[in-house]
């Protein structure tokens, strides 16, 4: 440990030799930009007056309004589903909190009810990730560049609670499967784990509503094979003795013995088909969810004499 | 503790593919400075084609309690960021700048809010190696 902390520091003092900085400084320095309070950081390139890599999320229909980085120029989109708008004024995507903190937040400041708090993430590295910050009147630029009605969507999806299969299998609590015998996979049915569940967002003008549906599970159980099922599998009971499952079975061929844990992980994947309506369009979006489950299956030893 | 593996699964998933949208579990275990600072990392990192390949490790561990409200846990974690690595998308060169100890400290803390456990802040001490 203490040859350690030696290394350490030695480094420390070659790379001030260098002019390097042996820990970069917060804000962006000569290429060199810290994420707000990530463990590192890291060499950017910019591109001034560039796309910005922002590709996706366009800039909106409203079109107008160009929306920059104040030091670099780089360009951003003036709308991102997750983030909110962004403001020129400080270099911030902002997005009113919904719910509001509670009148006892500190964020208020003694200004609760006036205003509303609003969920700030910034550009331009250093220590400004953002937070929640107050506002009398909304943010510059707050609702300026219309949403499409796809980013609106993606935001009622957002909102949704969408999860992965409950998984159900035949031989859980630990118990041990066989070779050979049939495995019955299956989810708990209900709005979060098969559908359907709605969700609406809107904006002043324009409001989209998105239902989503499941559409299948993949089963993949953890010895290289997997099975799709377009429906939620079938509930086993005992009277069901060893028949396979009529709608979402698998039978595995060896033992889980050489697994870690001796167990397969079993993960299964909803794809979820969300449509969507509103602003005078429709469209599906494809979203999807896993869960986890481990399984033990042994090998039936039969003794010859 | 729950959440503190969930925000930092979320940022790992989020960082690998910053030009994707964001991991739910991102919103589900985080609020106010512990989100928008992984979201403005996420925004950095899409904005200069950068992404973190590989995970962090972590040796975290509850250093506080205090009864609120809101009740308030301080979460004291030494990040291990050796397998876990900013490169360039566009050429898979490494994007991390010289001379940083991949080992930090990072303090936070979690609340509940609206019924539920989240992390607010999680602040790494970049000249704190642990």
């Amino acid at each position: 440990m203490l040859s350690r902390s030696r290394v350490v520091g030695l480094t420390a003092v070659v790379f001030a030799l260098l002019g390097l900085g042996a820990v970069p400084a917060s804000a962006s320095d000569g290429g060199v930009t810290c994420p707000p309070n990530q463990p590192i950081c890291v060499i950017v390139v910019t591109d001034p007056g560039g796309p910005g890599g922002g590709g996706h999320g366009g800039g909106g229909s409203g079109g107008q309004q160009v929306c920059k980085v104040a030091g670099s120029g780089e360009v951003v989109p003036c709308f991102d589903p997750v983030f909110g708008w962004w403001s020129n004024a400080d270099g911030c995507y902002y997005k009113l909190l919904s719910p509001q903190p509670p009148a006892t937040a500190s964020e208020w400041d003694g200004h609760y009810p006036r205003g509303a708090i609003y969920a700030g993430t910034c550009l331009g590295g250093g220590g400004t990730g953002g937070g929640w910050r107050w506002f009398n009147t909304p943010p510059q630029g707050y609702g300026g560049a219309t949403p499409t009605p796809a980013q609106l969507a993606q935001q009622a999806i957002d909102t949704m609670r969408l999860d992965g299969p409950a998984i159900s299998l035949t031989l859980a609590n630990g118990k041990t499967g066989l070779v050979g015998l049939p495995v019955w996979m299956w989810t708990q049915v209900s709005a979060t784990t098969w559908g359907p569940t709605s969700a609406r967002a809107a904006v002043p003008g324009m409001a989209v509503t998105a239902t989503a549906r499941a559409r299948q599970i993949v089963w993949d159980m953890g010895d290289g094979h997997s099975v799709t099922c377009d429906n939620p599998g079938t509930r086993y009971t005992v009277e069901q003795g060893a028949r396979s499952s009529p709608s979402c079975g698998y039978v595995y061929s060896r033992s889980s013995a050489s697994e870690s844990g001796h167990e397969y992980s079993v993960t299964a994947t909803t794809t979820w088909n969300v449509t969507w309506a509103g602003g005078g369009q429709s469209g599906v979006i494809t979203v999807t969810r896993n869960s986890t489950a481990r399984l033990r299956i042994g090998e039936l030893q039969v003794l010859v004499s | 503790m729950a959440a503190y593996e969930a925000y930092w699964a979320a940022q790992v998933k989020s960082q690998a593919n910053p030009k994707n949208r964001q991991d739910p579990n991102l919103a589900k275990y985080s609020i106010d400075r512990a989100l928008t600072d992984a979201q403005a990392t996420i925004l950095l990192y899409r904005q200069h084609g950068i992404q973190m390949l590989g995970e962090p490790t972590h040796d975290a561990k509850v250093t506080a309690f205090d009864p609120g409200p809101p009740p308030t846990v301080t979460i004291t974690d030494c990040l291990d960021s050796t397998h876990w690595k900013p490169v360039y998308v566009a050429t898979g060169k490494s994007a991390l700048a010289p001379g940083q100890s991949p080992r930090v400290v990072v303090d936070s803390t979690a609340t509940l809010y609206n019924g539920r456990w989240v992390i607010r802040t999680s602040v790494a001490h970049r000249d704190r190696t642990c």
